[in-house]
């Protein structure tokens, strides 16, 4: 018995040695850490955008690109091709953004997924048709509905020809073709100023659709998607930020709806505040109704001239903004679809 | 004169040795650990609700009065893992394992018939010493699982027994913080790394903060006993400056530059507390015990730290306009926690199902539960934790007859410990909080054995 006794204490203290003789490792790291998807972005990197070389932050150049929208690693853009009988590039570059004189009518272009983040091969997927569209059209949002037909808003008369307005058409599926649902524009001038950059979500039981109206951006209202009532223009929160100069006016929404980690549901909301030393700051405001807003006091890129952002959550955390960037080519600046993501430690390379 | 360790015939020690033990060692080294996940297997199983109970060698920590009450010295070593399954948003919080021994050791006394008794107690975690990391005030973190629970805890104690029903104990336990302090020197040339010589020195202190403890064990008769301890408050600060002498060369030109960085954050805070324990034994085989604690967590000033930069470049006449120096760095100020006082209710229970001379087999159980003192973090700091509901099981053997070979009885037990904690939404007052809303709750299991000598 003693025996047993001292061979069983001998052993629960060799075991419990062994126990605490495990190696101190590195502090945990959470998988995730909550984001909220404001703060700042950054820029992709070549290695998550796939593209190598000096254009490694651009997404797709195909030419002249004023405003687009991502949706289902589809790239949706407002542009047109080079004309060709423009006249001779300038001996300077123009610093005035596109020089449309140079190209042909804006149409609706799509591109499909390349490499990691980037696209190619766009093809026109709606041109002005009807009279109110003028000769172009452009600023596409996508709104896929729950039964998963993919419902294009754009606009029409962007070269000042024809009546203009917001229209929409329907595809199937993203890679279908588009056919319009009327040959009217389901939103006209507001106050006479055609409404440019509509961004469409669906949210709490209705549509909500932020346009830009001169320089402020107003919301309509729709209970089907098809048929809008305009509401005025709304508020984004008092501007406090003002190291790039006043605020003079906002522009180009791209809205997006998110559900938080505890359920709420918010619209959030990318803009364009125009400062006036000429800058673009890209901002962001958050509505819990999508009509009463609180801003974010900090522009959220420090890139002063992106324009037309379009947000796509990843997921409940991360979140991509694509703008329109300029690139210069030929003495021609365009616009280069270029993207940004945040938070920061995010790493897309290996998607 | 003399002085005898009971039972033990010990007679070669000096009134020397209880006079130094008297004066300096009552001094304990309080770690989260034991807070957090118990100390001792049988003092874990019973859900740590034995102020009023306990006599073991986790005496020491709980109640140091305890170690007077049974006679006999007692010696244990214990080991114990906790699994922290805690979560956010989903996403899993990779929260560290805390795992590490736990050694006790209580040394009853008698000088002219008056009974005394010293203590020890360790916690040696197994994976590192200590642990500090400071985090952004944005990043959420499991404000009770973070730093805390990873510190290496030390407690040494004394207990007197004045009176037959009186039983007093107490000391003086320190912990230390941190205080470093960086200094580098040197030239910055941007088109030259091999011209670019910085010489850093580091400086690294950790300066001991004490706190009282105290105990005191009522035995009014011989089936109730009623406990009371309580622990002074403790901070631990992590303070870190940083002082930075550089020459940039700017393209041939010197650019003098200075940046000094002053940061102070409370690393781990440990609440004022107060513990009021009974325990009663109905029949021989049964003890109940229950325990209310105070915890004066309202007094948690933060842990978001202060910090205050200063840089100073002075950019010379041909690069003026070039570099636009700010006038001052928005310094950073610590965010007050506004915690709340709990009080933590336990209960334990303990059934001994067979009883002789040789061997007892004892089962235990007990639940606390422990409302969580963080209070919503609607603004800025993410300091995440919830309530904790936590049930206890454990199980003892005891071998009662092991002489020659052993003086005493040997104890074997075990425990498994479950904490729930139930999730918890922090909601953000601002829309456009860059860290937003998030779920947080998740589950800890943790589980543990010991083994004890207590000589007759």
């Amino acid at each position: 018995m003693s025996v047993t006794i001292k061979e069983c204490s001998l052993a629960c203290w060799f075991a419990l040695m062994l126990a605490c003789g495990s190696a101190g490792t590195e502090p945990g790291t959470p998988e995730a850490l909550p984001h909220a998807g404001t703060g700042e972005f950054r820029p992709l990197t070549e290695e998550e955008t796939g593209v190598a070389g000096s254009d490694g932050r651009v997404l797709f150049s195909p030419g002249a690109m004023d405003t687009l929208f991502v949706h289902s690693r589809h790239l949706f853009f407002g542009g047109g091709l080079l004309r060709t009988d423009a006249m001779d590039p300038p001996s300077e570059p123009i610093r005035s953004w596109v020089d449309w004189t140079a190209f042909q009518s804006r149409k609706i272009f799509r591109a499909v997924p390349f490499g990691q983040q980037a696209f190619r091969d766009a093809v026109p997927v709606l041109s002005a048709e009807q009279s109110w569209e003028g000769e172009s059209v452009s600023d596409p949002c996508i709104v896929e509905t729950s039964s998963g037909q993919i419902w294009l808003y754009y606009v029409g008369g962007v070269d000042s020809a024809g009546q203009g307005g917001v229209g929409v058409a329907v595809a199937q599926s993203i890679e279908g073709d588009f056919l319009r649902t009327t040959d009217t524009p389901i939103l006209g001038r507001i106050g006479g100023v055609l409404p440019r950059r509509p961004s469409v979500v669906q949210f709490a039981g209705e549509f909500l659709m932020y346009v830009s109206v001169g320089d402020a951006i107003h919301l309509a209202r729709s209970p089907d998607g098809m048929t809008f009532t305009p509401m005025g223009p709304i508020s984004l929160g008092e501007d406090l930020f003002n190291l790039d100069g006043a605020e003079t006016g906002v522009t180009e929404p791209g809205a997006l709806t998110v559900t938080t980690g505890t359920g709420r549901k918010v619209v959030r909301l990318y803009f364009v505040s125009l400062r006036d030393d000429g800058t673009r700051a890209i901002s962001i405001a958050a509505s819990l109704d999508g009509v009463n807003f609180e801003r974010f006091q900090r522009p959220v890129t420090a890139q002063t001239f992106a324009r037309s952002p379009s947000p796509v959550a990843v997921d409940d955390r991360v979140t991509l903004l694509y703008t329109v960037g300029t690139r210069i080519s030929r003495r021609r600046e365009l616009g280069a679809a270029q993207g940004l993501v945040t938070p920061g430690d995010t790493d897309l390379s290996g998607e | 004169m003399c002085l005898r360790f009971i039972n033990l015939g010990s007679r070669g020690v000096t009134s020397c040795f209880l006079f130094l033990a008297l004066v300096s060692a009552p001094r304990m080294l309080q770690a989260q650990s034991a807070d957090t996940f118990g100390f001792g297997s049988r003092s874990t199983a019973l859900g740590g609700a034995v102020a009023a109970d306990v006599s073991d060698s986790s005496a020491p920590y709980y109640n140091p009065a305890g170690m007077v009450r049974d006679g006999g010295i007692h010696v244990g070593l214990g080991y114990s893992r906790a699994y922290p399954m805690l979560r956010i948003n989903g996403s899993d919080s990779n929260v560290d394992v805390v795992s590490g021994l736990d050694i006790g050791l209580t040394v009853p006394g008698e000088f002219d018939g008056f009974r005394f008794a010293f203590g020890l107690a360790a916690h040696l975690p197994d994976g590192r010493i200590s642990r500090s990391r400071s985090l952004p005030r944005r990043q959420p973190r499991w404000e009770f699982y973070d730093n805390r629970p990873h510190r290496t805890f030390i407690a040494t104690v004394v207990a007197i027994r004045p009176l037959d029903w009186l039983l007093v104990g107490g000391g003086l336990g320190f912990l230390a913080q941190s205080e470093t302090t960086l200094e580098i020197q040197g030239t910055i040339d941007f088109l030259s790394e091999a011209q670019t010589r910085l010489e850093s020195q580091l400086i690294a202190s950790l300066p001991s903060v004490r706190f009282p403890v105290a105990g005191l064990m009522i035995l009014p008769h011989e089936d109730v006993s009623i406990g009371l301890t309580f622990r002074d408050e403790l901070q631990l600060g992590n303070d870190l400056d940083a002082d930075v002498q550089a020459t940039i060369d700017a393209f041939g030109i010197d650019v003098p530059a200075a940046l000094l960085l002053e940061t102070f954050a409370v690393n781990v805070f440990v609440p004022r507390q107060l513990s009021l324990g009974v325990s009663y034994t109905p029949f021989e085989a049964l003890r109940i015990s229950a325990e209310v604690t105070w915890l004066n967590w309202s007094a948690y000033r933060s842990a978001i730290g202060d910090s205050d930069v200063e840089l100073n470049i002075q950019p010379p006449p041909e690069l003026e306009g070039a570099i636009v120096v700010p006038e001052s760095i928005e310094p950073t100020r610590e965010l007050a926690a506004n915690f709340k006082d709990r009080f933590v209710p336990r209960i334990g229970i303990e059934y001994i199902p067979v009883s002789n001379t040789d061997l007892s087999v004892a089962v235990r159980a007990g639940y606390y539960f422990e409302s969580t003192p963080v209070p919503d973090q609607r603004f800025l700091s993410n300091l995440v934790d919830t309530d904790h509901h936590t049930v206890t099981v454990g199980a003892g053997l005891s071998l009662l007859n092991l002489r020659p070979t052993l003086p005493g009885k040997l104890s074997i037990d075990a425990h498994f410990q479950w904490t729930h904690l139930p999730e918890r939404d922090t909601v953000k007052n601002s829309l456009v909080d860059t860290t937003g809303d998030y779920r947080a709750g998740g589950n800890v299991i943790a589980a543990g054995a010991s083994i004890e000598i207590a000589f007759e």
